[in-house]
């Protein structure tokens, strides 16, 4: 697995250098970013990762690079950076989905802390995103009948039942079950049933 | 008044006025007999007529015309006098009635349009929104005065009255060959609003010389009440003060956030650099060069957070006071000047005991002018729940010792709970509801500043006292 990137962005140089001097000692890899525009045009999601984002900032806020990002469907753990006054704005960003927040100055152990939550919470995304990419890909790989016969057989229903509403016989029911176990890479009816609940789940999340 | 006056005089008068007159009717008509029908004297009879007619009324001149009438019927009768025929001595009669009549009713007319003129003029004098009265610069008589100044002033009987406006107008006796402000009738010569002390009102006060009625140069007073306005500009005043205050409280806010702001980014960041250098060391796994660079950037940092503090104290160092010798009496009662209106508000007394023969010390006179009016104006407020036999103010320079003056102000207010005293000097500490916190510390700043101290020690009677000392200037 690739290592994770802290990707840090605040107007203050000093600040930043002095962030990525902190975060390379917990060997942490860090990149910097001057404004959020930057950020935008930098930023690529193929390695996990978290944002450290300042909260006050001149041309585009945190608060407004928070906004982008969830309307460009980036999904990277936040957490803000506020100096002197900017906790309400921090609240306020953390009510918008940020992770957390924390206040400069601040305590190294604290902050590590909340990347590494950042990093994890950034993993368990991943890999349910990637779970469901890969179960959404195996389901469209069944065929018109294998969905009707699945519907039914998460419905509950027997076999020959199934064979008469579809209006084939059980042995060719029985057929197809095995057909899908094996698409669907599940070796109980349970692990099936659990598969397909949790797609159309996160289906209706998205 | 002078209509009420000249109608009272002559109704004591009337009967002796008839009397008089019909004495000089008959002496007339003797006199006419004794110079004979062709000398005729019958137009001196218009002056009884004239006398009463005038002077006690219509009704009278009308008797005394008939009487004058009948004395020169038999006047002329017995002075021989003869007629071509007997009608004509009546007729002739007849004309003379009708002359002292019309001549009567004539009089009686110019009497009443005269009156009628004054008491117009009386009236609008009297009814006026303004007080005005005439008075004599010289002995103070008041000769005249309308009713709202009777009203306002009382009558300002004799010559202290006229004291009493002379004090409140300044004006000082004339000088022999000099008319002062009098000397020109046409200019009012404006005095600044005066205080009326009894009623609690403003007046503005114009006064100037006019010509009485019997040629004296006198002066005519208007006092205009201009209490409402006054109040409007007060609380005007008050409103925009308590703006001002809120807008220099944001002020200091303000400025207080952005340094925040602007030390908290080198800070963090140093701190940042500090732990990082901890950590490599604390794992083991570093190299020296890294490390130096990591802590020369620490205290680059740093430094940066010292450069603001500079530039702030540059920012403080550009107002330089200006230390020169004066005396710190004058200064003290300059202050005092400037707060007696504050004071007189809040019903506090302010008493000053000057110490006699202080040497001068070397001070910047507003710096040390603003500590005394913050120690007044807390004292003010300090009494400003105590009752108000209570509430005085006392203010007293000394020598302390060889080389300080001692300043003290002294209140008989809430004094200051023990909780509280350690924090008193503490920039940003306040009991104020509006108050900054700032104003006890820059009084100490100022007085140390200046090489001297600043405390408050509580009275033993309530309240608190505040102190500082200023190094005298020979010990400078």
């Amino acid at each position: 697995m690739t290592t994770p990137v802290v990707h840090v962005v605040d107007d203050d140089e000093g600040f930043r250098n002095s962030l990525r001097s902190l975060l390379e000692s917990c060997d942490l890899a860090v990149q910097t970013y001057a404004d959020a525009e930057e950020f935008l045009t930098r930023y690529v999601s193929d390695r996990p990762g978290c944002l450290l984002l300042d909260v006050r900032m001149p041309k585009m806020s945190g608060l407004q690079l928070q906004d982008e990002l969830q309307k460009r469907q980036i999904r990277v753990p936040l957490v803000f950076i506020t100096a002197h006054g900017g906790v309400a704005m921090a609240v306020a960003a953390v009510r918008r989905g940020a992770l957390d927040f924390i206040e400069k100055p601040f305590d190294d152990e604290a902050l590590i802390g909340l990347i590494r939550d950042a990093l994890d919470k950034d993993a368990q995304d991943r890999q349910t995103t990637e779970r469901q990419i890969d179960l959404g890909a195996r389901l469209a790989s069944l065929s018109a009948r294998e969905r009707d016969v699945l519907d039914r057989v998460v419905d509950g229903r027997l076999n020959k039942i199934i064979a008469d509403e579809l209006g084939i016989s059980v042995k060719t029911v029985e057929f197809h079950r095995k057909r899908i176990m094996e698409k669907l890479r599940a070796r109980t009816v349970a692990e099936l049933v659990n598969l397909v609940v949790q797609h159309r789940v996160s289906a209706r999340k998205a | 008044m002078i209509l009420n006056g000249t109608i009272r005089s002559l109704a004591t008068t009337s009967a002796a006025t008839i009397a008089a007159s019909l004495a000089l009717v008959l002496l007339i008509a003797v006199a006419d007999l004794v110079t004979g029908y062709e000398f005729t004297l019958s137009i001196l009879y218009l002056l009884p007529i004239f006398l009463t007619t005038w002077r006690v009324g219509r009704g009278a001149g009308i008797g005394v015309s008939i009487v004058a009438t009948i004395a020169w019927f038999f006047t002329d009768l017995l002075a021989g006098h003869e007629y071509s025929h007997p009608f004509y001595r009546y007729w002739e009669a007849l004309i003379k009635l009708g002359i002292f009549a019309i001549f009567g009713a004539m009089l009686v007319r110019l009497k009443l349009a005269l009156e009628r003129s004054d008491q117009r003029l009386v009236t609008v004098l009297e009814r006026l929104d303004a007080a005005v009265c005439v008075f004599d610069p010289d002995d103070g008589g008041l000769l005249f005065a309308n009713e709202r100044f009777r009203r306002a002033f009382g009558d300002l009987p004799g010559s202290a009255g006229v004291e009493r406006l002379r004090r409140l107008l300044k004006i000082d006796r004339k000088a022999p060959g000099d008319d002062g402000p009098w000397a020109d009738s046409s200019t009012w010569s404006e005095v600044d609003a005066c205080e009326d002390h009894h009623a609690g009102h403003w007046n503005l006060i114009q006064v100037r010389s006019i010509r009485w009625v019997d040629g004296r140069c006198v002066a005519l007073l208007t006092a205009t009440d201009i209490t409402e306005s006054k109040r409007a500009e007060q609380i005007n005043r008050q409103q925009r003060e308590r703006l001002e205050g809120t807008a220099k409280l944001v002020a200091v806010g303000e400025i207080a956030s952005m340094l925040a702001h602007q030390i908290n980014q080198p800070l963090s960041a140093s701190i940042n650099y500090s732990r990082s250098g901890i950590r490599r060391l604390k794992s083991g796994n570093w190299d020296t060069g890294t490390l130096i660079e990591i802590m020369e950037q620490a205290s680059q940092e740093g430094a940066r957070a010292g450069a603001i503090i500079q530039r702030v104290r540059e920012f403080v160092k550009m107002r330089e006071p200006n230390r020169v010798p004066v005396e710190v009496n004058s200064i003290v009662a300059g202050t005092l000047a400037l707060m007696r209106s504050e004071a007189a508000k809040h019903n506090v007394a302010i008493a000053f005991e000057p110490a006699a023969g202080l040497p001068r010390v070397n001070a910047d006179r507003v710096m040390i002018e603003q500590v005394i009016m913050n120690l007044l104006k807390n004292g003010i407020e300090a009494m400003q729940d105590s009752p108000t036999a209570q509430r005085d103010l006392r203010v007293r320079t000394d020598v302390n010792d060889a080389n300080w003056v001692h300043i003290s102000v002294c209140d008989r207010g809430h004094g200051i709970p023990a909780d509280l005293a350690d924090n008193l000097f503490q920039p940003f500490f306040t009991t104020k509801r509006d108050g900054m916190g700032l104003g006890l510390n820059i009084c100490r700043s100022i007085v140390e500043f200046h090489g001297g101290t600043l405390w408050a020690t509580p009275n033993a009677d309530g309240g608190s006292t505040f102190h500082f000392t200023l190094l005298l200037e020979s010990a400078s």
